[in-house]
């Protein structure tokens, strides 16, 4: 499953790329604050991680296309602030049970990863 | 039923994905050049940090998709390409599978006929092979003769055949004996003639 593609780190060495599942995840949690479209979903994931993730833009099409496939979010046309034909994702009941789950298993995840790195243990 | 809907308006998502990944470079440019780029710089950025629009089209696309019996129509619509242009090739595997077809059709209703199918009779297991056996010259034969199967009729009996004349005997039926040592239904019929 190709869950994203991110630039290589042309632009910044510090760029890290995502396990799989996390791009599904960072959109679910900012659709859950607001119901927007592809582009302000890019730019909105970008400016948040302060460009650390620097994701290809595109690489959320597919993403979002299977997140719509799996009803975790709907999609509708819509016009935006500055008059252009978009397309708005909301997220559904199910995909706010989805992303609670996921970020509890990322939490866990996390809490290993973090006790093996942590120093002084062995 | 979804998945059925979901179906037939693919051709519908897939209109709305191109038409949204084209807002999104067009969105993109337009906020590139209000920040002082020419449109032509702005469309070269944009498209780089999209990343690969035909390729993620594509990929989006195959989300909808069901590869495995997708890519079997599509292996068939190859085959059937190759063999419209190489019509030579393709009568040779036509008739190469016809012959294997046919051969084994044959082979299987013989199979079938001679050992599967049980005998058209009431209890076919309980019927048998009468051989008669001249003594003097120990030479086997099936019993044809109504006048043989007559005088010893009493005794023609899966229990006591044995102990009679009928020195061989052998079960008609799936998997035993050997029924074809004369025409399965043609022998029960003189046997019933016989003995009515």
């Amino acid at each position: 499953m190709k869950s994203g593609k991110y630039l290589p780190s042309m632009r910044n060495r510090d760029q890290r790329d995502l396990f799989p599942g996390a791009l599904e995840m960072m959109i679910l949690r900012t659709l859950k604050r607001q119901p927007l479209h592809g582009y302000a979903l890019a730019q909105h994931i970008k400016r948040t991680s302060n460009d650390l993730l620097q994701i290809e833009e595109g690489s959320l099409y597919p993403t979002l296309q299977r997140l719509l496939k799996a009803d975790l979010v709907k999609a509708e046309w819509s016009t935006s602030s500055t008059n252009r034909r978009v397309r708005i994702y909301k997220l559904t009941a199910k995909g706010a049970k989805h992303l609670e789950h996921e970020v509890s298993r990322f939490e866990r995840m996390l809490e290993g990863i973090t006790r093996v790195l942590a120093p002084g243990e062995s | 039923m979804m998945w059925l809907k979901k179906l037939f308006s693919r051709r519908r998502l897939y209109g709305e994905l191109s038409e949204e990944i084209q807002e999104h470079l067009e969105e993109k440019i337009a906020q590139l050049v209000t920040s002082g780029m020419s449109r032509k710089e702005a469309a070269a950025i944009a498209r780089r940090e999209f990343g690969n629009v035909t390729l993620i089209e594509e990929d989006s696309r195959t989300v909808w998709r069901w590869p495995s019996i997708e890519d079997f129509f599509m292996d068939v619509r190859y085959g059937l390409r190759m063999l419209r242009k190489n019509p030579g090739f393709a009568a040779v595997a036509v008739l190469t599978l016809a012959l294997g077809i046919g051969v084994n059709t044959a082979i299987f209703s013989i199979v079938e006929s001679v050992l599967l199918r049980p005998l058209p009779f009431h209890d076919p297991d309980q019927l048998f092979a009468v051989w008669t056996i001249a003594k003097e010259q120990e030479q086997a034969g099936p019993a044809h003769q109504c006048r043989s199967l007559r005088t010893t009729k009493a005794r023609v009996t899966p229990s006591s055949i044995s102990q009679t004349s009928f020195r061989a005997f052998t079960t008609l039926g799936p998997g035993t004996g050997n029924p074809g040592w004369f025409g399965a239904p043609a022998f029960p019929t003189i046997f019933s003639r016989c003995l009515a």
